[in-house]
């Protein structure tokens, strides 16, 4: 991986969504507006390049709200400072999308 | 009648993530599938307020889900496409302008060389029928074919580049049209000397049909690189769905991997509707409060 990795706009979106708290696939496609076929592939290149990871809840947990297992994501430590670079980049990005808490992000 | 209706519709999702599935390598294809019908479940249980009931929110909701499985066909090509190409980085040194004009110079002197030699696989050409005034004169004439078909082929705009404070300077630009100038000169040295050693083999529609393909890479590949450092542009994010071509912009979204700007596709290239690059020099003035 680069040592600073340059990343497009949507990606950066992508990225300060899931800092914000949405870290399910369909959160992320809601909050960003962003139609499915971008948001997935966007997600497999960013866990590629290391700086987002995911995971799948235990069943036990998806079993017991009768629904289907959910993957979530997590920023990495290389993923949040591409995100801290990002935001310097688009100064407006923090603003697009709404922290989850309330609070600004 | 209502419970047939939503069997349909979930066999139709199911048609659909089961047809992409088969793009996506065997081995992740089982994971894959279950990852979309869990997404697709969450999809369909979201909220949708009083619309939920009514024959408009309905017909919508049913667009919406049908948009979201469609979207599985991105990301089982990208997978494929990731596959395919199990180390990007093996192909990083063919971004650089530099490594990309001595691959063309090599493959140039190659065919020179072929074309100036004294006698090869097929006996009898030699450098005197390769020189004879009736053969160069039919080669020119083809050219001159590919190059009134090629903006037919490809846009012959090389996308628009707004002057901003942090556009790449005069020379910059001029370098940029340098190497373009120098790409079409290997380019053509490559195809007259190479058709002009298989001419015992190749016809005149194939030295066309050579000159376009050239020529029309030679466009797309400077279009696809960044105006500053020459490197090809990477990353690329699909952006819009081709439904709402009308409604809203449609199109691929490039980038410099050394950070300086962005490129812009759309999907369908018009007078109105060109590719546009976005600077993103760390020079650039930040946006008012």
């Amino acid at each position: 991986m680069a040592p600073d990795p340059k990343l497009s706009h949507t990606a950066a979106m992508i990225l300060q969504a899931i800092h914000c708290g949405y870290i399910y696939g369909y959160n992320l496609m809601e909050t960003t507006g962003l139609p499915s076929g971008t948001v997935y592939p966007a997600l497999r290149r960013l866990q590629k390049e290391g700086l987002i990871r995911s995971q799948r809840e235990p069943q036990s947990v998806a079993d017991a709200g009768q629904r289907p297992t959910r993957k979530y994501y997590k920023l990495t430590p290389p993923g949040k400072a591409a995100l801290r670079t990002s935001t310097k980049r688009y100064p407006l990005l923090a603003r697009l999308i709404p922290s989850l808490d309330g609070e600004s992000s | 009648m209502i419970i047939l209706r939503k069997r349909d519709r979930a066999s139709i999702h199911s048609l659909i993530l089961g047809s992409a599935a088969l793009l996506v390598p065997r081995s992740r294809r089982v994971e894959w599938l279950d990852e979309w019908k869990s997404e697709l479940w969450y999809f369909l249980q979201r909220p949708d307020g009083a619309s939920q009931n009514s024959l408009w929110g309905r017909l919508f909701r049913d667009k919406d889900a049908l948009l979201f499985s469609l979207g599985a066909f991105n990301d089982a090509m990208w997978l494929r496409r990731d596959s395919c190409l199990p180390d990007h980085r093996q192909n990083l040194w063919l971004q650089s302008p530099v490594n990309c004009l001595l691959f063309l110079a090599a493959a140039a002197v190659v065919a020179i060389s072929f074309f100036f030699r004294s006698s090869g696989p097929f006996d009898g050409i030699t450098l005197a029928s390769h020189v004879h005034p009736a053969v160069v004169f039919a080669h020119f004439e083809m050219l001159a074919i590919a190059l009134l078909v090629l903006p037919s082929t490809t846009s012959l705009a090389l996308g628009e580049y707004p002057a901003t404070p942090c556009s790449p300077a005069r020379a910059m630009r001029i370098r940029r049209g340098i190497f373009l100038l120098i790409k079409f000169a290997l380019v053509f040295s490559i195809v007259f000397c190479g058709t002009m050693d298989l001419a015992p083999i190749t016809s005149g529609p194939a030295t066309l049909v050579c000159y376009l393909f050239a020529f029309r890479w030679a466009l797309i590949d400077q279009r696809r690189r960044c105006p500053v450092c020459l490197r090809l542009l990477s990353n690329p994010i699909r952006i819009g769905q081709p439904s709402q071509i009308f409604l809203e912009w449609h199109g691929t979204e490039y980038f410099c991997t050394r950070g300086h700007g962005s490129l812009c596709v759309p999907e369908i290239l018009t007078t109105f509707s060109t590719m546009r690059w976005f600077d993103l020099d760390s020079s650039q003035p930040k946006p008012l409060p």
